[in-house]
């Protein structure tokens, strides 16, 4: 929808809320789709009405206000995570964790949390530097690149790995199966299902290896748990792999490149954090409140009613944390980048029990990635003779991101490790 | 009300006192990073503790410990000696 037809639908006093498809927004002047979200905004504010009713995918509540959203999420009691995609992802195993409710949920969680700790993560900072500076040595002689592509793609994708205990040279196939259980299977169900049942096997695979010989790695400490005296059957393990997967790469490879997509044309912001590299860690987050990928689902799993309007048992809610994180109740100038912003409560993450487990992680990700990104270019902008693309989903970022700059040295003489080797293999493909 | 009472922390040269509700708390980690001074991670939810005081003395760790405590998203967090 353009931007033309924004207007023309509120002047016709229709709501935005009645034809709104989360899985592909309209797309404004900017090339994301804040300002319809920001126009949903309005209309909730005018109308006093945080909470809309949508006729796609079936009909959905949709649920825009910041308060009604934590409400949501903090009532576990009426809400399920079994909706937590919607449109579900087709997996045939279930969705482990951000698909489950208390107390399976629970138990699930407390296997994996030590992992993703942020104590433990630190641990993986020395390689992240390493591996964000040996892809920009890929490409930094060239003088320009599709910063997606070799920066916002391959980093989440070569922790998820290390974190995983899984070769990092594996990285461009999970990037694959991530992309074919999150867009690929709604735009092309043909192409995604090989994809996805070479995953399965890979997996497999992965799973009886961890049976023969455990290590110290996440997987490893899946398949040895044992739940109320019970291993984990083969589609729990199954769905462990997959949502590992999904939770560590898309989300964060989405939040990078839109971030780096940001600072090729803010030059303003792309200056201060070069200037004061202290506040990087409050502009990854307030990258996240601004351009949050991920919106959640819910099923209603009793009556319950949520600023005033009845929701009925079986019918899903999506919590649509960019609006929600646009809330003028929550957020003095909301529609504003403030890259230190304090405090700064954003609901990107999620929150409850099912706040983001990777959350640590993906902190540390993009503020390295930022930090050693703004040393090596401090100056780039981005290509005039391509166009940036927004990818929407569930999860939605930038998924293209063409920059120039002034070509620099390679840091390191030697050749790349394998994790990014491949990685750049890969993208070079694509350039 | 917090204006007024940093007037009160200053006159008297009093600290300021941090609470956390653990049962509250799930490790968003915002806390640590606005003031990593007060609040450091404690457990592998990623959950705070509350590390120090915040002497009157300390403009700019008490404005950041105050925004700590008004941005968490669970509320989690309150000041200890202000009502």
């Amino acid at each position: 929808m353009s931007e033309t037809t924004i207007a023309a639908s509120i002047s016709n006093s229709q709501s935005l809320f009645t034809h709104f498809n989360h899985i592909d927004p309209p797309i404004g002047r900017d090339g994301t789709p804040n300002e319809f979200y920001e126009a949903l905004r309005d209309e909730m504010v005018e109308a006093n009405r945080p909470v809309g009713w949508s006729e796609a995918h079936g009909g959905f509540w949709m649920v825009a206000g910041y308060p009604e959203t934590l409400e949501v999420m903090h009532n576990t009691d009426a809400f399920s995570n079994d909706a937590v995609t919607f449109p579900r992802y087709e997996t045939t195993e279930p969705l482990m964790l951000a698909g489950q409710d208390d107390p399976a949920h629970k138990r699930a969680r407390l296997l994996v949390n030590e992992p993703f700790s942020p104590g433990r993560v630190m641990d993986f900072t020395r390689i992240l530097r390493e591996s964000v500076n040996a892809l920009i040595d890929g490409f930094i002689q060239h003088g320009r690149a599709d910063v997606a592509k070799i920066i916002g793609d391959p980093v989440p994708a070569i922790l998820t790995a290390l974190i995983l205990g899984l070769p990092a040279e594996h990285g461009p196939r999970f990037f694959k199966w991530t992309w074919a259980m999150s867009h690929e299977f709604f735009t092309d169900p043909d192409s995604a299902a090989p994809k996805l049942k070479e995953m399965y096997a890979y997996f497999e695979e992965v799973i009886e290896e961890r049976r023969r010989n455990p290590g110290a790695d996440v997987l490893s400490r899946v398949v040895q748990a044992k739940i109320d005296g019970d291993y984990l059957n083969h589609e729990e393990l199954i769905g462990f792999c997959t949502v590992l997967l999904l939770g560590g790469i898309d989300n964060t490879s989405k939040l990078i490149s839109t971030s780096l997509w940001r600072l090729a044309w803010d030059i303003e912001l792309r200056h201060r954090l070069t200037r004061d590299r202290k506040i990087i860690p409050l502009a990854v987050d307030e990258f996240l409140r601004y351009y949050s990928p991920a919106s959640v689902g819910r099923l209603v799993k009793e009556d319950v009613s949520v600023a005033g309007v009845p929701m009925k048992r079986g019918q899903y809610v999506m919590l649509m944390a960019p609006i929600a994180n646009r809330d003028p109740r929550v957020f003095p100038y909301p529609d504003t980048f403030i890259a230190d912003r304090s405090p700064n409560k954003h609901l990107g993450l999620g929150a409850a029990i099912h706040r983001c487990l990777g959350a640590h992680v993906l902190r540390v990700e993009s503020r390295i990635v930022l930090e050693e990104f703004l040393t090596r270019i401090p100056e780039f902008e981005l290509d005039r003779t391509r166009t940036p693309k927004w990818t929407a989903g569930q999860l939605g970022g930038m998924g293209s991101v063409p920059i120039v700059f002034k070509p620099g040295e390679r840091l390191s003489q030697g050749p790349p490790n394998d994790g990014v080797r491949t990685w750049l293999e890969h993208a070079m493909a694509y350039a | 009300m917090g204006r007024g009472l940093k007037v009160i922390v200053g006159l008297r040269g009093l600290t300021m006192k941090v609470e956390i509700d653990l049962d509250v708390c799930v490790g968003h980690g915002k806390c640590y990073l606005v003031a990593p001074e007060v609040f450091q991670p404690s457990d592998d939810l990623g959950r705070a503790k509350i590390v120090r005081e915040v002497s009157s003395a300390e403009a700019d760790l008490l404005r950041r410990t105050r925004n700590a405590v008004a941005g968490c998203p669970e509320g989690a967090l309150r000041i200890a000696n202000e009502d």
